[in-house]
């Protein structure tokens, strides 16, 4: 977003605080929905989660200091309510997290609103047998396309650190995919 | 089925879709959302009728200020006016302190005044009972 400095003041002023938080709805809001989407994987509740990130987006920007970009604080929101909704979920329902990937997994098969194609669906598979931070870091590069600079600001983890579990995620998948 | 190739990912990589409107209703969604969040403020009763109570009281006010001035004044005057018939006594007679206290003296002494009636009542009684007029005697 240009100028981002003049925006945030546009978003904290009463005057121009609703027209701002309109563009800023806009602008990420089809973005963060396919991040969420990555994670929680079920339209609904990504739904869910994309109406809570921007809840709390509007009820904290009161308290946004800029000392990280307003694009990292925004999807560190989504990420963290995405990764929490999931604990909640799979709390309510007894299930650990793995038990709940296998049950999505199946049901993402016959979802309405996945393309289940070959492709992504053996994708999908393979990720979900990757330790769950790789499968973050890979699926905000692979599918996002966001730069590990940026993901740095979201995660709190080093580039390195972030390049290195790409690269592993990626050994891993395309191992996958050939043994099966 | 298209060879999977992580370098040459077809157009939807992830797979995921979303209803026909879904983005184009989000915001009227999150809106309403957003407004059931927001806490309407309640405005109490006194609050709202805040003015006529301010207005109520003013004249409440008012009004006692004016009464305890009206009675201020009614006293001062009928002050003045027993202090007028006072000068006007003292200077237009020749009695004096003294003369007032000799009277209210006299009353003191002379004692209540009886009437006819009940002196005869006494005399017969005293007559009629010799007992008694020895008892008072002695």
């Amino acid at each position: 977003m240009e100028n981002e400095k003049a925006f945030i003041q546009e978003l904290l002023h009463p005057k121009t605080r609703d027209t701002a938080f309109g563009k800023l709805l806009q602008y990420y809001q089809k973005p963060l929905y396919y991040h969420i989407r990555s994670i929680v994987l079920d339209h609904d509740d990504a739904d869910d989660v994309l109406q809570n990130t921007f809840i709390k987006v509007h009820t904290y920007l009161k308290d946004f200091k800029g000392e990280s970009k307003l694009y990292s604080w925004i999807y560190r929101i989504a990420t963290n309510e995405s990764l929490t909704f999931l604990q909640q979920k799979n709390k309510r329902q007894g299930f650990t997290h793995s038990e709940w990937q296998e049950k999505a997994l199946a049901k993402l098969e016959t979802d309405v609103y996945f393309e289940g194609e070959a492709f992504q669906l053996q994708l999908q598979e393979a990720i979900a047998r990757l330790p769950e931070k790789q499968q973050l870091v890979f699926k905000m590069k692979y599918f996002q396309e966001i730069k590990y600079e940026e993901m740095s600001e979201i995660l709190g983890t080093s580039v390195g650190a972030l390049k290195a579990s790409y690269h592993h995620a990626v050994k891993k998948i395309e191992e996958f995919i050939k043994t099966n | 089925m298209n060879p999977f190739n992580l370098n040459n990912p077809p157009k939807n990589p992830s797979g995921f879709t979303v209803p026909e409107g879904y983005f184009e209703s989000f915001s009227t969604r999150l809106q309403n959302r957003l407004e059931e969040q927001t806490p309407v403020k309640s405005i109490s009763f006194w609050r709202k009728n805040a003015k006529t109570f301010y207005g109520m009281a003013a004249v409440l006010v008012i009004g006692l200020g004016i009464g305890m001035l009206w009675r201020w004044e009614v006293q001062k005057e009928e002050e003045a006016h027993w202090s007028a018939i006072a000068s006007y006594v003292s200077e237009n007679t020749d009695l004096t302190d003294e003369h007032y206290l000799e009277l209210i003296e006299l009353q003191n002494i002379e004692g209540p005044v009886t009437s006819d009636t009940e002196a005869e009542v006494l005399e017969e009684t005293l007559l009629e009972n010799e007992a008694l007029d020895y008892s008072i005697t002695q």
